[in-house]
């Protein structure tokens, strides 16, 4: 992406969140007397958010186009990174902290790895040992809650 | 008196109680996501069965550990274990990048024991003449702290002060979603139960710093293994010459008189005292443009100051009675359970309460030296871990920290939400420090506001005519107008850098 673009999509982007604000503080009454209420902030805030993206929107436009250079990236495993994390969270609170957390060490440890350093089997020893130390420290050591979903029926 | 409250302290229980606490704290500390306030929360009933000075010294160790303990991630990770720790990401990071971790950590652990050994000799020498000054800062002063203390925004913008300003506010938009302060009005929560306590400080770092950090490394993975064969650590001592420290002294000293200022005033904070000192140090230096870079002032102003807010925020809390801090708060209660009621006349009523706690802030400050300093080959060793490895575990780990925060998986979701924030920020290459010290300060600066203008009847000219207030708005305005120099300057230099690119 060049500069001028980022520029510009970074303007936009606080622009249009800027305007959400603003409208978002209609329906907020005054309560207290002797106050400026609970509007007035967020309204100076949305305000300034717009001055300041709008000042970048237009400083951009005004900008030359010129092009980074480029850092390789492997989209392939951002997005899978991402899509193992929201997975994680979805399964936490269904399967439990141990099993979840155990998918999710194996998937994401597999999704940093390359064929260099891809040992499944250590992977999943891994995973294993650390879900269940990790919950045994937490929940029995320190009295932590944690999920534990269909795990929950397995006393430890 | 002073011999039977430092006796009381001198046992094998006590202070086995107090490097315990310290041994704990270091753990949750250094646990991206739990933090001293957990420690000394989850920790507060096994106290209450104890001799009050050995319940009370368990919890100091837990404080004063988990306070220190937050360096550790913060170099080694590049997550700050405690909010605390900010500040040491910024330089702490970049130095364990550079093969120099065992000289930050040695470094962060000798300045946490400096900071925090000041500020306990602020509590037990000045402590009443001290609280007295604070006692006259009212909202009107508070709002004008955190409008100056916003303007550190500047200082950490990078090379954008636009698009630092822009994080900034975004930071303070995020720190509104919730109830209200005063009328408890419900703003930006689309009728949704969960938003009505808004987001918590620690759901915002894991995600922007730790969740962001998987997700970049998940983008580079086919660089991951080379980067971790590039890293490596020298370990020599605490990583300070004596030339060194004596180059460093000032910067000691101003760093742990902020943070016994900041520990005093409540309600600010020891990540606020951190970010104040490194953005102190970082204007005063002959070489502003390193810092960020991997030098060992900024380590050393950050850890100075969260370890120095320890015993300022102890100076209110024991002659007056008024907490400054959630921790504080908790120590209050602990206090109170033992019969021991904090305020002016602490030193006639329980005094060797009193001594002892000094004494046992001074040990748990010793413990936290030797333990940390001994730890710090073991520490190290977690740069040894493969990152394809370690990474899905400390994730495991901030995932356990947004979880306990409240007890709820919406907390769980938020650190995926802002990791991705906190992704958009990089691609955009907007600064996302000042994010998060727009939502540290945003909610200060509103409530503040707020009970000045009602206090004063809607009249906004005490901002102005009291005088503290007066002085810290027109230093916010000097730093503002630095900072806008500064940018100008700096735009100047690249425009003319750009030119004599095109022509060539």
């Amino acid at each position: 992406m060049n500069v001028k673009t980022r520029d510009l999509a970074c303007g936009v982007l606080f622009f249009a969140v800027g305007i959400f604000m603003y409208l978002g503080l209609d329906n907020i009454p005054l309560i207290i007397e002797n106050e400026v209420g609970s509007a007035f902030v967020p309204r100076l805030t949305a305000i300034a958010l717009m001055c300041l993206a709008g000042t970048l929107i237009a400083l951009s436009l005004f900008k030359k186009a010129s092009v980074e250079t480029a850092i390789s990236t492997d989209n392939k495993g951002g997005f899978l990174t991402i899509a193992a994390l929201a997975a994680y969270v979805l399964l936490f609170d269904k399967l439990g902290f141990i099993l979840a957390t155990f998918l999710y060490l194996f998937a994401q440890m597999t999704i940093l790895s390359d064929h260099r350093n891809r040992r499944l089997k250590l992977f999943g020893v891994i995973s294993a040992t650390a879900s269940v130390t990790i919950y045994l420290l937490f929940v029995k050591a320190l009295n932590l809650i944690l999920p534990s979903g269909i795990w929950g029926r397995l006393e430890f | 008196m002073y011999l039977e409250g430092i006796i009381s302290v001198l046992n094998p229980t006590c202070l086995g109680l107090i490097l315990g606490g310290v041994v704990l704290g270091i753990i949750f500390g250094a646990i991206p996501g739990l933090s001293a306030t957990m420690a000394v929360v989850l920790f507060l009933p096994m106290s209450f069965g104890m001799e009050p000075i050995n319940g009370i010294s368990l919890l100091i160790g837990l404080y004063l550990g988990g306070i220190s303990g937050g360096l550790i991630s913060a170099i080694l990770l590049k997550i700050p274990g405690t909010p605390s720790s900010i500040a040491t990401v910024f330089d702490g990071g970049p130095m364990a990048d550079k093969g120099e971790a065992g000289k930050a950590l040695g470094a962060g652990i000798l300045y946490s024991f400096i900071g925090g050994l000041l500020s306990i000799f602020a509590l037990m020498f000045i402590s009443p003449y001290l609280a007295k000054v604070t006692l006259k800062f009212t909202p009107v002063e508070y709002f004008s702290i955190a409008v100056f203390s916003l303007t550190i925004i500047a200082s950490l913008s990078g090379k954008s002060l636009l698009k630092g300003a822009l994080g900034g506010i975004f930071g303070i938009a995020l720190s509104m979603i919730g109830m209200a302060p005063l009328d408890s009005f419900p703003r930006f929560t689309f009728d949704s139960v969960q938003l009505l306590s808004g987001f918590d400080i620690v759901v915002i770092l894991i995600g922007v710093f730790a969740v962001t950090d998987i997700i970049l490394s998940g983008f580079g993975r086919k660089t991951l293994a080379d980067k971790m064969a590039k890293r490596g650590y020298s370990l020599k001592g605490f990583g300070v010459s004596w030339l060194e420290f004596k180059a460093q002294f000032m910067n000691m000293i101003r760093s742990s008189i902020i943070g016994i200022a900041i520990g005093i005033l409540p309600g600010i904070g020891g990540s606020t005292a951190g970010l104040l000192a490194y953005t102190a140090e970082k204007n005063s230096s002959k070489y502003p443009e390193k810092f960020g870079t991997g030098i060992v002032d900024g380590v050393i102003a950050s850890e100075t100051a969260n370890n120095a807010v320890i015993g300022g925020s102890l100076i209110p809390l024991l002659t007056m009675g008024i907490p400054g801090n959630t921790v504080t708060a908790i120590f209050l209660g602990g206090l109170m359970i033992h019969g021991i009621s904090p305020g002016p006349l602490i030193f006639v009523k329980n005094g060797n309460i009193m001594y002892g706690i000094f004494t046992a802030l001074i040990i748990a400050n010793i413990f936290m030296l030797i333990f940390e300093r001994a730890g710090l080959k073991w520490f190290v060793k977690l740069l040894d871990i493969p990152k394809h490895i370690l990474l899905p575990i400390i994730m495991v780990m901030c995932v356990v920290g947004a979880f306990s925060t409240a007890n709820r998986i919406f907390d769980v979701w938020g650190v995926v939400v802002f990791g991705i924030v906190g992704l958009l920020f990089k691609v955009l290459k907007v600064p996302s420090t000042p994010l998060i010290i727009g939502f540290i300060l945003g909610p200060m600066a509103e409530e503040n506001l707020r009970r000045a203008l009602m206090a004063s009847g809607d009249n906004w000219s005490v901002f102005v005519t009291r005088p503290i207030s007066a002085a810290f708005l027109l230093c916010a305005a000097v730093s503002i107008i630095m900072s806008l120099k500064k940018e100008y300057e700096y735009s100047r230099k690249t425009a003319g850098y750009e030119d004599q690119e095109s022509d060539e």
